[in-house]
């Protein structure tokens, strides 16, 4: 039996003073939900539960399941799920049709593993300028993690696929507030979901998931927004023509043909398609914004580069707006689809500092200087860290 | 231990104002917003919004409406809006 989230009963909402990070107006607090598996995270929203992850915690390789961003559309989610009745159903162009238990998953498939960072579409829209409706997020909203599962291409091939198969989509347990409000479903390609890289993952990080993370199962598409990344995934329909629906056909859609998903306010795209791969992005994690340092001492700047899987090739910092760049140390890498670790030592003088981060992956893909679009999506404007300098 | 937040009394403090108390609309838009917007989400959605301008406002609400199906008449729709932009709004040149 499902039950649904009853607030008052999950959260403990703690007030208390963040230290707010970089572009959030001075004076303003973050609320922070210390509850059950979530622990120290900022509060965006409890119905449903949207909850970003503080900064420092991206000091870490991978992102501890109890501080890993919570995003849910539908105020409809279970507040658990019975691991031995739940079933993940396979229908639709198929030669069988399936009905797997957590038990069969682990045991009739081959159990793969995969470092994969998972970013919400929307993560940084609180950074737009202008600004744009939607949750307002920081840089919070993405984590890294090892996940295991089983290859969604192992499971679409036991179940058999029918000639003239062309898409595939994706829902979970999670129900609409009312019966308008459409199902959140999304769908890919044929093909993408029979690339072998396509995870059904019952672990992350060495645990099984969290339920706010979208326990028992969580599709994983490796180098996509996390939009795609059904939680509670329990449902997989297999289509003869491309599928339709309202989170893919009028939501999560970004200009098309446009590098960097960028358009401009006076001159919004006439076409739009659906948001896919994660666009290089570099950020700073280390000091964080408005950080006092001393003159004469080195320091390190410590950040994160990530990118749709080709691989980040190098970052750069500027100390002078951008006129000049120069090579940060990157750690080595923990696959294409995890984030790759930066640092930069340098020796502040006796005025503030800016510095810019940019980062450029294997397709000699870089960051723009500015990036808007009407929803927030695809952020990866070229970052600024200001440093006071204090004796 | 697990204790139960009072949160719409908390919400209530954090967006009324004075701005509301002087407008007519306003004060009947931000009682049909209380009533209607949460529906299917907690208000925070709104609260952690920026100022935006009234046509924002107004587009945002035609997807609650449109989109999502939210049983709104028009007229409180734009009562809505009213509090909205009294709470949230920026003024348009």
């Amino acid at each position: 039996m499902i039950r649904y989230l009853p607030v008052c009963f999950l959260l403990l909402i703690i007030f208390s003073c963040g230290n707010g990070t970089e572009l959030i107006p001075p004076g303003t607090e973050s609320e922070m939900v210390n509850a059950g598996e979530k622990k120290d995270m900022i509060l965006l929203t409890d119905r449903p539960p949207n909850f970003e992850t503080p900064l420092k915690y991206f000091l870490l390789d991978f992102t501890p399941n109890d501080v890993f961003f919570v995003r849910w559309h539908l105020a409809g989610l279970p507040s658990g799920v019975d691991e031995n009745q739940f079933r993940l159903y396979v229908s639709g162009e198929v030669n069988r049709e399936l009905s797997l238990s957590l038990q069969e998953l682990k045991t009739s498939f081959e159990q793969v593993s995969l470092n994969a960072l998972c970013v919400c579409a929307g993560n940084a829209r609180s950074f737009f300028d202008p600004r744009v409706p939607g949750a307002q997020w920081k840089n919070g909203a993405m984590g890294n993690a090892r996940w295991k599962g089983v290859r969604l291409k192992d499971i679409l091939e036991k179940a058999g696929i029918k000639n003239g198969a062309v898409s595939v989509s994706f829902n979970g347990l999670d129900e609409p507030p009312l019966p308008s409000v459409p199902d959140f479903v999304k769908s890919l390609a044929l093909d993408h979901a029979m690339d072998g890289e396509v995870l059904v993952a019952y672990e992350m990080n060495g645990e099984p998931l969290p339920l706010l993370n979208g326990y028992p199962l969580k599709l994983v598409v490796p180098g996509w927004y996390a939009t795609y990344w059904i939680g509670m995934l329990n449902e997989i329909k297999v289509y003869p023509e491309p599928y339709k629906g309202y989170w893919m056909d009028k939501a999560y859609r970004v200009p098309e043909n446009v590098s960097n998903g960028n358009e401009s306010p006076d001159d919004l795209a006439k076409k739009t398609v659906p948001i896919s791969k994660i666009d290089v992005r570099s950020i700073f994690i280390s000091p964080e914004n408005e950080s006092a340092v001393q003159p004469g001492i080195p320091c390190t700047v410590q950040g994160l580069a990530f990118d749709g899987g080709e691989g980040i090739s190098f970052v750069e910092i500027s100390q002078d707006s951008g006129l000049t760049w120069s090579k940060c140390d990157l750690s080595p890498s923990l696959g294409n689809y995890s984030w790759r670790k930066w640092k930069y030592t340098f020796v502040p003088g006796k005025s503030r500092i800016i510095l810019q981060a940019k980062a450029t992956n294997m397709k000699g893909e870089t960051q723009p200087s500015h990036q808007w679009n009407r929803s927030g999506y695809m952020r990866n404007e070229i970052e600024l860290l200001t440093l006071n300098v204090i004796e | 231990m697990v204790a139960c937040v009072n949160q719409e009394s908390n919400e209530n403090d954090r967006l009324t104002n004075h701005a509301v108390q002087i407008n007519p609309r306003a004060v009947e838009g931000e009682a049909l917003f209380k009533v209607h917007c949460v529906t299917c989400h907690t208000l925070r959605y709104i609260e952690m919004q920026p100022d935006f301008s009234r046509k924002t406002w107004e587009k945002i609400t035609e997807k609650m409406i449109k989109g999502f199906g939210a049983p709104i008449p028009d007229s409180s729709a734009a009562l809505i809006v009213d509090y909205l932009i009294t709470i949230k709004g920026i003024e348009e040149e």
